[in-house]
């Protein structure tokens, strides 16, 4: 968190309503995701107790596990639901013409599935559910599309730890990036105060008043996965346990079942309409130039995997082996450092959270000298033209600093002196990329005089390191002796929850 | 009875105490220099239903599934003298004899017993104490139930851990069995830290009950086995801990608790925090009253509190009426270090303020943002 946002959250506590914080959307939002929102069980690791979800905020579907025995059945659905909609994302594909000899041409699918959840602890969740799926057995129709479901879960839930990805978004994570509350970011955590922060409702004063009354425990439930404890004592404890009586005396259970459907659709149904409020809240936003780029990279993976299932189709192992965590952590740091970069390029509100930071500056410039040239190694000159910006941002910048501005995208600059004069501060650049050769110059990479530019510090060039293959990775770092087996719990995957 | 328990059962009044715990001496670690806290849990004062008749959430709330859930994996690892957890702690312990002797310590007394918990407690020690008189390399113990008891602030308090081992070496274990799983061999971890500070207070009740008999504390092992569900199923597994970081931490809190006569000193007279139940049961005690009567105490509120404290939520809505920076979290608390309230912070960044010497950067800064914002605001960025 920068500076800025704290000041804005200071000013949030004491107007008592959120502020804007960025104007552009820097995700892709589908026009057709899938809200889901889901329920465990109190207690077991990963045993679902309802899943809500569907295209449409009208007609969304409750599966409900049973209290006790298999939940194969439901989930089985679960997966019909989830497996339908991603299939929905194969249908057409687009042809990529060859790039170089690395990329080859190939099809990319038009589309990629996009799930909204309510917040990152139900991501955690499908995570979990992910883990306990998709090593399960393949025997039959329902136990293969469980596993399929599985696969599809680690493969959503992974990409949800990439910056910038749009596969599986808890919103308000996403609502957190738009608009800054006067309460606690552990608070922001619940989607319906923040909700109340962000777009209180008519008859109320502000946000944090809206927001105290949604903590009312009498109405206040909470958006899954976990439920209330008092939701557990006073309702699904005794239906539970009405449901084993009728169990134990053979009686007939789909009473129960009913009433227990009845109970979590109530339960649920406040939480799902406020999904879809965040959804219109974020859609209503104007998305950033970059997010199609991301959404371009999104579609990628989403074939790649598609790709890895049809001809492969093993299962991710429980635990990444060394290299495959290594590699995995480069791709998210890439990830995080072209996501930073391109939203510093795309969205004032960013620039100006690194002007507070110390990583950017902004300010007017004041001379700009169109002739200088250089003697570059051969003899020839080159041209390098500068300029003096005058800034009253703190700079805490070394002359030698590569810069970017959002100005002028293709165009590099350099730091060559720095010079403090009163309260301002004069910074000399040159021009070093975007400018064109001698004969050739670019004039339009000169900004005019009196226009007033942010200058962020220029995004590290990145290499994806190189990596041993798996038959020189150490036997320490998991490489051979091969086929290692992988420590999976099919045999233990029971149902004695 | 002392003055200072006079003291403390004046500010509880009619209600019977709710003595500490392991979970409270927990809480006692994540927020130490809370004196309200420190100062109700000392009185023995029932939080929750403090907090219930403030009309306040109730984060902490119990859930009846959780529980059952919890005991159900107890029972299971338990069952059979221990069958199943024999193998475990051999392995995790390097036990190399296959004979442990299992006691259940939980069936001691009768119902009508009024204080079972002293019984049990005076059992416990007895077979901790003859076990640990005895030639170590005989006696292989499992104790289920035991019941430990722990001075903390003069006061005797009576904890429960699940199981003490005893290993022929002739060190003490203690054994937790938690049923938050462990998936592929990665526990939550901010569990797996509020299980070992339970742990810590367990072994230095231990601790305390075998140099009473003058024998060496150290022989209650700083290592800690959690049993937990392996994964998603119901099958145990036993991992072992240091918690050594935990036991110290732990032991400054316990010593740091003596400054309550200090505490009580600075109450105004009359001072109590009885909720005055009637006839009913129902408390009749006004609420003003009692947020009155709280605010006479210093409470140290962290947006971290409503995962170990009943109160969380007063303290809280006490915090934003004094405009805290700890409401919004430790990042602007961090972001601001050096100013007190928000209040002030923004009079400064208006400038309606002069900072003091040591606050000019920070208002520098601040000021420096402003003007940024507003910026952004007439879209000159």
């Amino acid at each position: 968190m920068s500076l800025l946002t704290s000041l804005l959250r200071m000013r949030a506590t004491a107007t008592g309503n959120a502020l804007r914080a960025s104007h552009l959307r820097h995700l892709h939002l589908s026009d057709q995701p899938l809200m889901l929102l889901a329920l465990k069980r109190t207690g077991p690791a990963a045993r679902p107790l309802a899943v809500m979800l569907g295209t449409d905020p009208y007609r969304p579907q409750l599966l409900i596990a049973p209290p006790s025995g298999s939940t194969t059945p439901m989930l089985a659905a679960l997966a019909d639901t989830v497996t339908a909609y991603i299939d929905a994302c194969q249908r057409h594909s687009e042809y990529l013409p060859a790039v170089s000899d690395n990329k080859p041409a190939r099809r990319r699918h038009t589309d990629a599935p996009q799930i909204l959840v309510p917040n990152p602890q139900t991501v955690q969740h499908l995570k979990d559910l992910g883990d306990a799926l998709r090593f399960r057995r393949a025997d039959d129709q329902n136990s293969q599309s469980v596993q399929r479901l599985g696969h599809w879960l680690t493969y959503l839930t992974d990409r949800a730890d990439i910056p910038g990805s749009a596969a599986l978004i808890p919103l308000t994570s996403f609502l957190g990036m738009h608009w800054v509350t006067g309460q606690s970011p552990q608070e922001d955590d619940d989607l319906a105060t923040l909700l109340a922060w962000i777009d209180p409702p008519r008859n109320t004063a502000s946000g944090r008043d809206a927001a105290l009354k949604t903590e009312n425990p009498a109405t206040h439930r909470l958006a899954g996965p976990a439920t209330d404890a008092a939701f557990d004592n006073d309702h699904l404890a005794p239906l539970f346990d009405a449901h084993a009586r009728t169990r134990t005396q053979g009686r007939d259970q789909t009473r129960t079942l009913a009433e227990l459907e009845r109970l979590l659709a109530a339960y649920m149904q406040p939480t799902w309409d406020l999904m879809w409020h965040a959804y219109a809240l974020l859609q209503a936003l104007p998305e950033a130039t970059g997010s199609t780029r991301r959404w371009d990279h999104e579609r990628t993976a989403f074939t790649d995997e598609c790709i890895h299932l049809t001809q492969d189709g093993r299962p991710r192992p429980a635990r990444d082996q060394a290299v495959a965590a290594a590699v995995r952590l480069a791709r998210m740091e890439h990830a995080a450092a072209a996501f930073a970069a391109e939203r510093a390029a795309d969205d004032p509100f960013a620039r100006a959270e690194l002007r507070t930071t110390g990583a950017a500056f902004g300010g007017t410039v004041t001379v700009i000298d169109s002739r200088h040239t250089l003697r570059g190694p051969t003899g020839r000159p080159q041209w390098r033209p500068r300029l003096i910006v005058s800034t009253t941002d703190q700079l805490r910048m070394e002359p030698g600093q590569p810069l970017v501005c959002h100005a002028h995208r293709k165009a590099a600059y350099t730091i060559c002196d720095i010079t403090r004069r009163g309260g301002d501060t004069l910074v000399e650049l040159e021009i070093t990329a975007g400018m064109g050769p001698a004969a050739r110059p670019n004039h339009g990479i000169l900004p005019e005089p009196g226009a007033f530019l942010v200058f962020t510090i220029a995004p590290d060039h990145y290499r994806m390191p190189e990596f041993p293959s798996r038959d020189e990775t150490p036997w320490t770092h998991g490489g051979p002796p091969p086929d290692h087996p992988d420590h999976t719990d099919e045999d233990e995957s029971d149902e004695s929850q | 009875m002392s003055s200072l328990d006079a003291r403390l059962s004046a500010l509880r009044g009619t209600a019977p105490p709710t003595p500490h715990n392991a979970r409270t001496l927990a809480a006692l670690n994540a927020n130490p220099s809370c004196d309200r806290r420190s100062l109700i849990d000392a009185a023995g004062i029932d939080k929750a239903a403090l907090a219930a008749h403030l009309g306040l959430p109730q984060p902490l709330r119990k859930s009846k599934l959780a529980l059952d859930y919890g005991l159900a994996f107890e029972h299971k690892v338990t069952a059979q003298a221990g069958a199943p957890l024999v193998p475990l702690l051999r392995q995790a312990l390097g036990l190399t004899l296959s004979e442990v002797a299992y006691e259940d310590l939980n069936s001691v007394g009768s119902d009508e017993d009024k204080s079972p918990l002293k019984r049990r407690y005076s059992r416990t020690r007895s077979r901790i104490l003859s076990a640990a008189h005895r030639r170590p390399d005989l006696h292989r113990t499992l104790l289920d139930h035991p019941v430990l008891r722990l001075t903390v602030a003069g006061h005797q308090v009576y904890l429960e851990p699940d199981i003490v081992a005893f290993q022929n070496e002739g060190a003490f274990y203690i054994v937790e069995i938690k049923s938050f799983p462990v998936i592929h061999g990665q526990p939550d971890p901010a569990k797996v830290a509020a299980a070992l500070t339970q742990a810590a207070a367990y072994v230095l009740a231990m601790r305390e009950l075998l140099a009473d008999d003058g024998l060496p504390p150290e022989r209650v092992s700083e290592t800690v086995i959690l049993i937990n569900p392996r994964n998603f199923t119901q099958h145990p597994t036993a991992t072992t801990y240091n918690a050594r970081q935990q036991i110290k931490t732990l032991s400054r809190h316990l010593k740091r608790l003596r400054r309550l006569p200090e505490l009580l000193d600075k109450l105004p007279p009359g001072t109590t925090f009885d909720l005055a139940p009637g006839p009913d049961k129902n408390p009749t005690r006004p609420r003003g009253e009692l947020t009155a009567a709280l605010a006479t105490v210093q409470a140290s509120y962290t947006t971290s509190c409503r995962h170990h404290c009943d109160l969380a939520f007063h303290c809280r809505n006490e915090a934003r009426h004094q405009g805290r920076f700890e409401t919004l979290g430790t990042a602007v608390r961090d972001d601001l270090a050096g100013i007190d309230t928000i209040t002030t912070a923004l009079a400064l960044t208006d400038g309606r303020l002069h900072p003091a010497r040591d606050q000019q950067d920070i208002t520098q800064a601040l000021q420096q943002a402003q003007r940024i914002y507003e910026d952004l605001q007439t879209d000159t960025a």
